[in-house]
């Protein structure tokens, strides 16, 4: 029994940190005309969680979302939500149902999601590094 | 005996589809984007004996199948509408406008709302019939209960507003509701609604929520019974609440407790304490959980139940529920006003039973089987 309980321990731990690593690459970005150039994590994750509307700052933000099952996705919700997909979606099954909030909107993969930020003056997405051009800017995360 | 009102499905056809017109002409995220979404749940209910809340017999009761349709818009920067549709099977399937309301936010702080909509009350009130988001087929109905006047929470929408403010203390967030107006309850309506609630939530791991809930009653002719009538009608109904959730990654509780006053003075019939525990662990998929429920009227009316389920997660959309409850009427005294109203007459000691053949103190079992969906 002390075994599998240590080769959890260890297989979770490893998970976590591979996650953690892979959030590292998995970048934040918004449009290239707005002011910010970092944001907290904490206002990422609310952000994305329906619990904030706005940067900081005062300008309305409107969050991009990436479909079910890419990479980026895994990362970002895995690192920064810290939201597993069951959970995530009776969360917004609350929201939802009550009227209280909606989901951000699936724009695409990482390239449709760059565009579509490169087009929003007050879009906020998330893609992988490699993918990331000065069509967009990148927010440094606390 | 239901107030809810009947709607044609052709005009809410045209409606729907007038609304997702910007779904053509807008980009994702933009204003006018219009987001809909659904629920169904399909559920078997089969009582040992006797009637189990006006509709669950031991010839089962398919009546807490379910479904329905939700919409949503951003109408500009501040402004946003919503609204639900749905059909259930304790309503033979009838279309009924759940709730509609328009949201205003005046900053990031203050949201207002306007129209028809749901308690903030309660937990699981504001989406009690989205089966999926909760690990019973029917949350507790000591609690959670449209059909009686008495347990303390009434399942469907309020017309009138309501003003939410909301801030973080570092990640807890902390949220503060005055609500008022009216609503139509099963045997009249309550005037003069006022309520308020305040709540914290650490992270969505642990949410904690106190409130508070008056009105006026007003029956209508549909309450036969003159000696219940008189104990409500015009009288105050005040309740309040308080209720938990933890919700780990593995461990989930959840509790909540309600204290019901009608009218003032020496008439204390009808008033009552309804409370309940559930407390469950996710093995993966499957979340084995365990409830104690009790609803305790003043005058000896009420009942307790221990019930287990399982709740299996089919995909991140669905999920299939067991359950298996020994629900135990409690005895009362006769206070000579007769059962057969819909609301819980002082004298008849069934809990929520509505036949003679259920006696105090006899256990009964209620087996249920559910498919839940969101899409």
């Amino acid at each position: 029994m002390k075994t599998i309980v240590y080769r959890l321990t260890i297989f979770t731990a490893l998970l976590m940190a591979s996650l953690v690593a892979y959030a590292d690459e998995v970048v934040v970005v918004v449009h290239p005309s707005n002011t910010l150039t970092e944001m907290s994590v904490d206002d990422v994750r609310k952000i994305y969680l329906g619990k904030k509307k706005y940067f900081p700052g005062g300008t309305k933000v409107t969050p991009g979302d990436q479909p079910k099952g890419t990479k980026s996705r895994k990362f970002f919700y895995g690192g920064i939500v810290r939201k597993k997909e069951a959970k995530l979606k009776s969360y917004w099954s609350r929201l939802i149902f009550t009227g209280k909030g909606t989901p951000p909107k699936i724009i695409g993969l990482d390239h449709v999601v760059k565009e579509w930020v490169a087009s929003q003056p007050r879009g906020m997405g998330y893609i992988m590094r490699s993918e990331a051009d000065d069509t967009v800017k990148i927010l440094d995360l606390k | 005996m239901s107030r809810t009102r009947k709607y044609s499905i052709g005009p809410i056809c045209v409606v729907a589809a007038s609304l997702s017109l910007p779904l053509t002409t807008a980009m994702a995220g933009e204003i006018g984007d219009v987001q809909w979404h659904g629920y169904l749940t399909s559920a078997m209910l089969i009582s040992s004996d006797g009637t189990y809340s006006g509709d669950v017999t031991d010839a089962g009761s398919g009546n807490d199948t379910r479904m329905g349709l939700n919409v949503s818009t951003q109408v500009d920067e501040s402004l946003s509408f919503a609204a639900q549709i749905k059909a259930k099977g304790t309503n033979d399937f009838n279309l009924e406008v759940d709730w509609a309301f328009a949201s205003y936010d005046v900053s990031e702080n203050i949201i207002l709302r306007f129209g028809k909509i749901k308690y903030p009350v309660g937990i699981y009130n504001g989406y009690v019939d989205v089966g999926y988001t909760y690990p019973w087929i029917r949350p507790p109905e000591v609690f959670y209960n449209q059909d009686r006047l008495g347990p303390n929470l009434i399942r469907v929408a309020y017309q009138g507003f309501g003003a939410e403010y909301k801030t973080f203390v570092g990640n807890t967030e902390l949220g503060f509701h005055l609500f008022g107006g009216a609503v139509d309850v099963l045997v009249g309506r309550v005037n003069k609604l006022t309520g308020t609630k305040f709540s914290v939530n650490m992270e969505d791991e642990i949410r904690f929520e106190i409130s508070a809930i008056t009105g006026e009653m007003e029956i209508d002719g549909q309450l036969k019974n003159a000696g219940v009538k008189a104990l409500v009608d015009g009288k105050r109904h005040t309740t309040y609440t308080a209720g938990l959730i933890v919700d780990l990654s593995h461990f989930v509780l959840s509790s909540e407790y309600a204290s019901a006053t009608v009218g003032s003075g020496s008439v204390k019939q009808l008033d009552m304490t309804s409370q309940y525990v559930m407390m469950g662990y996710r093995f993966g998929t499957y979340m084995p959980h365990i409830t104690w429920e009790k609803w305790d009227v003043d005058s000896g009316r009420g009942q307790k139940s221990i019930g287990i389920g399982l709740r299996k997660e089919l995909t991140t959309n669905s999920a299939l529920k067991f359950e298996v409850r020994k629900i135990t009427p409690s005895t009362t005294a006769n206070l000579s006003i007769p059962p057969g109203s819909n609301i819980p007459a002082p004298g008849t000691g069934y809990g929520l039973f509505s036949s003679d053949d259920v006696k105090d103190g006899k256990d009964v079992t209620l087996v249920g089987i559910a498919i839940e969906m969101v899409f």
